[in-house]
C-alpha cells in the first residue's frame, strides 16, 4: 500500500494517482510526508469565486465559457494572464495592403481615398487601417474560417470579443463604428451602440469592444 | 480487454491556472470502435411504422415508397423487416420476416396509400409485436416511426408503448415530417426507447434519412455502452452533453457521491460517440492531478464479448505560473461552443413556454450571435425571426423551434456524414 502524502487514503501501489484525491503517487513510495505536500487550501469561496456575467447579472463561476442564463461570452472572467506572458499569441501584424490607383482619366470622380488610420489597444497592440474603407474587428478563429482585419487574438477572447464583434468604415472623410450584434456589445467612449447600431468616432476616441478597449485615431 | 474500442480524453486547455476560487473545466470524450478484431457485421431487425393517413397524401407516400425500396435494397436475407401502417386503423404491411423475396416485397409497398386520420399508438404496438420476435442480443433492432401530424388522445398510450420499446432492446427513431407533428411527443417516445428524432422539412429528406438509420444500424459492433466517471474528491459534476453524432443532453445515473454513469447505448464502427462533461474543480494548489478515471463498458456480439472495459485517467496540470497557462484547445472549445447555442435555444424554449419573454428573447438573440459567429448564417436568422415573433405576438413559430431545436443538434455531425 502506498499512503497518498496528501489526504492519506491508502492506495494500491500501481497507481499513479490518488484514488481518493487526483493528487500524483510518484516518489510517494514509503517516503515520509514531505512538508511542501501539505494539503491544498481549504476552498474559500469569496476570493474570485462569486463573478457575475457582465451581461445579466447571473452567478457565474471561473472557467465558466457562456452564460448558463442569457449566454453571453464569459472569456473575460477565465484566469486573468498577465500580458507578456508566454501564453500570448504572437502580435499579428496586419500586412499594409496597397492603395488602389485610381487614374485621373476615369470617368468617374474617384472615391476620396481613405486616410489612413490606427487603434492603438490598451494590451499594446497597434493595428494599421489602411487601404480599405471598411474593416471587420473581432477574433480569429481557423475552426469557423473567420479572419478579422483586426483580430484581437487571444486578449480579444479573454475579454469577450465575438468573432465578427464591430466594423470600424469609412463615409466620405468620417470614420464610423458600427456594432455587429455582439453579444458583449460595442462603446464609443462611455456610449454603448445599439445592436447592429454606429456611431462616428474621432481621433483620440476610445472604441471598446466587450473588455478590450483601444483608441482610434484617424 | 482486448481494445476494440478507443478512448481518449482532453481537456479545454492542458494546463490550468490553480485559482482560489473553484473553476470549471470541460472535458472531451472520445469512445470510438476501431475495429481491430470485428469484421463481422450484425444482422438487423428494422421495423417500420409509417404514417398514412390523409395528410401524407402525393409527394409524402410517393417518397416514402421510394425510401423504403431503397433501404430494403441494403438488406439482406440475414435481416429482418417489419412494415406497419397506420392511420385510424392499422395493417401488417409486411409481417416481420429475412429480406429474402425483393420482387416481392416491392410488390406490397407498392400498395402505400393515404387515406384516414392518425392513431400513432395503433401503429407503434403492432410494430412493436412484429418486431419482438426478432429480437436477439446479436442483432440490431430499430423502430422507425415516420409520421406528419398529431396524433389524437393516445399521447399517452404512446408514450408506454416507448417504454416498453426501450425494455425489449428497440430504440425507436422517430421522424417528424413538415410542421405540424408534435415535438414533446416524438421527443418523449424518443427518450423512453433510448432512440432519437430528427426533424424532416420537406419529402425529400425521407431517403437520405431512412438510409441513414439503416447505414447506423448496419455500423454498430459495439452495444449497450455506458461510460462510468469516477471523479476524485474536490470534483464534481457539473453537466454531460454527447455532442457527436450529434448534440443531446446526457441523463447521468448517480452511482456514489464520486461516480457518474452515463448511457451511450450503441456503437458505430469508426465514428462513436463523444460526450462533452463539465466538471467543477474545488482549489487546489499547483501540481498534476488525476480529475477522473473513465471507464467504458460495452458488449461487442460479433466477436462474442460482453462486459468488456476500456479506462484512462483524465490528467490535469494546475500552475501559479501565469505564463505556463496553455491557450485553449480550439477544437474542444468549438464543441463547448455549440453545445452552448443548443443549450440557449432549449432554455430559450421553455423560458418563452413559462411566459418569460424578455429572457427568452435575449438567448435567441446570444444564440443567434454565437450561430452568425459559427458560419450558420441559415439557423441565425431563424433564431432572430423567432426572436422577432416572440417580441412581436408573444410566441415562436412551430416550424422555426422545429428547425432551431434539430439543426442546432447537427452542428456539430462531421461532414462525411452531412454527405451521406
Amino acid at each position: 500500500m502506498v499512503t497518498c502524502p496528501t489526504c492519506n487514503a491508502p492506495n494500491d501501489p500501481s497507481a499513479g494517482f490518488c484514488d481518493q484525491c487526483g493528487t500524483s503517487l510518484q516518489g510517494a513510495v514509503n517516503a515520509p510526508v514531505p512538508a511542501s505536500f501539505a494539503p491544498p487550501p481549504a476552498p474559500n469561496f469569496a476570493v474570485g469565486g462569486g463573478s457575475v456575467c457582465p451581461q445579466c447579472g447571473a452567478q457565474v463561476i471561473a472557467g465558466e465559457m457562456f452564460c448558463e442564463n442569457c449566454g453571453a461570452a464569459l472569456g473575460s472572467l477565465a484566469p486573468v494572464v498577465s500580458s507578456g506572458g508566454g501564453y500570448a499569441p504572437a502580435p499579428v501584424v496586419q500586412p499594409p495592403i496597397n492603395q488602389p490607383s485610381f487614374g485621373n482619366a476615369s470617368a468617374f470622380p474617384p472615391p476620396p481615398v481613405s486616410a489612413s488610420a490606427q487603434l492603438s489597444a490598451t494590451d499594446g497592440q497597434t493595428y494599421q487601417l489602411s487601404g480599405k474603407t471598411t474593416y471587420l474587428l473581432g477574433r480569429k478563429d481557423d475552426v469557423s474560417g473567420n479572419y478579422p482585419d483586426v483580430d484581437t487574438g487571444d486578449p480579444g477572447l479573454q475579454a469577450g470579443v465575438s468573432r465578427r464583434h464591430a466594423e470600424v468604415y469609412q463615409q466620405g472623410m468620417q470614420w464610423f463604428v458600427r456594432d455587429l450584434n455582439s453579444v458583449n456589445g460595442t462603446w464609443v467612449n462611455t456610449q454603448r451602440l445599439a445592436p447592429n447600431g454606429s456611431m462616428p468616432v474621432s481621433s483620440g476616441d476610445s472604441i471598446r469592444l466587450g473588455k478590450w478597449a483601444a483608441t482610434f485615431r484617424g | 480487454m482486448s481494445g476494440e474500442v478507443k478512448l481518449e480524453s482532453r481537456l479545454n486547455r492542458t494546463v490550468f491556472q490553480a485559482l482560489p476560487s473553484p473553476q470549471k473545466l470541460y472535458v472531451l470524450i472520445d469512445i470510438v470502435p476501431t475495429g481491430a478484431g470485428v469484421a463481422v457485421q450484425m444482422p438487423v431487425n428494422l421495423g417500420l411504422v409509417l404514417d398514412r393517413s390523409g395528410s401524407m397524401a402525393g409527394d409524402k407516400i410517393r417518397k416514402v415508397r421510394e425510401a423504403v425500396k431503397l433501404v430494403l435494397g441494403r438488406l439482406s436475407p440475414q435481416d429482418l423487416v417489419s412494415i406497419v401502417l397506420f392511420d385510424d386503423n392499422v395493417d401488417t404491411l409486411v409481417a416481420c420476416q429475412p429480406v429474402a423475396n425483393l420482387a416481392q416485397l416491392h410488390a406490397q409497398i407498392d400498395r402505400i396509400t393515404d387515406r384516414g386520420g392518425t392513431t400513432m399508438s395503433k401503429g407503434m404496438r403492432r410494430g412493436l409485436d412484429e418486431m419482438r420476435q426478432g429480437v436477439t442480443p446479436d442483432r440490431v433492432s430499430r423502430m422507425l416511426l415516420l409520421t406528419d401530424g398529431e396524433t389524437f388522445g393516445d399521447e399517452d398510450q404512446c408514450r408506454q408503448l416507448a417504454t416498453e420499446a426501450g425494455q425489449y432492446g428497440i430504440p425507436v427513431s422517430a421522424l417528424g415530417l413538415g410542421e405540424e407533428w408534435n415535438m414533446p411527443l416524438l421527443e418523449a417516445v424518443a427518450g423512453q426507447s433510448g432512440g432519437v428524432v430528427d426533424h424532416l422539412e420537406t419529402p425529400d429528406s425521407i431517403l437520405a434519412e431512412f438510409q441513414r438509420t439503416v447505414a447506423t444500424m448496419q455500423g454498430s459492433v459495439a452495444r449497450n455502452a455506458q461510460l462510468t466517471l469516477r471523479l476524485v474528491t474536490g470534483v464534481s459534476p457539473a453537466a454531460a452533453w454527447r455532442v457527436l453524432p450529434a448534440i443531446s443532453q446526457l441523463n447521468q445515473r448517480t452511482l456514489s457521491d464520486r461516480d457518474i454513469q452515463l448511457i451511450l447505448g450503441d456503437l458505430e464502427q469508426g465514428k462513436g460517440q463523444s460526450v462533452l462533461v463539465e466538471v467543477i474543480v474545488q482549489p487546489k494548489a499547483a501540481g498534476a492531478y488525476r480529475v477522473a478515471q473513465a471507464d467504458v463498458m460495452y458488449d461487442m456480439p460479433a466477436a462474442g464479448l460482453t462486459g468488456q472495459h476500456v479506462r484512462q485517467d483524465i490528467l490535469v496540470t494546475l500552475t501559479d505560473d501565469p505564463s505556463q497557462v496553455t491557450p485553449f484547445v480550439a477544437d474542444v472549445m468549438n464543441l463547448v461552443e455549440k453545445v452552448s447555442v443548443f443549450k440557449l435555444q432549449t432554455r430559450a424554449l421553455s423560458e418563452a413556454q413559462t411566459g418569460n419573454v424578455a429572457l427568452a428573447t435575449q438567448q435567441l438573440r446570444a444564440a443567434a450571435t454565437r450561430l452568425l459567429n459559427l458560419g450558420e448564417a441559415d439557423l441565425a436568422q431563424a433564431a432572430e425571426q423567432e426572436a422577432n415573433n416572440l417580441e412581436q405576438q408573444g410566441q415562436m413559430s412551430a416550424s422555426g423551434t422545429k428547425k432551431l431545436q434539430y439543426g442546432t443538434r447537427k452542428l456539430t455531425q462531421r461532414l462525411d456524414d452531412l454527405e451521406s
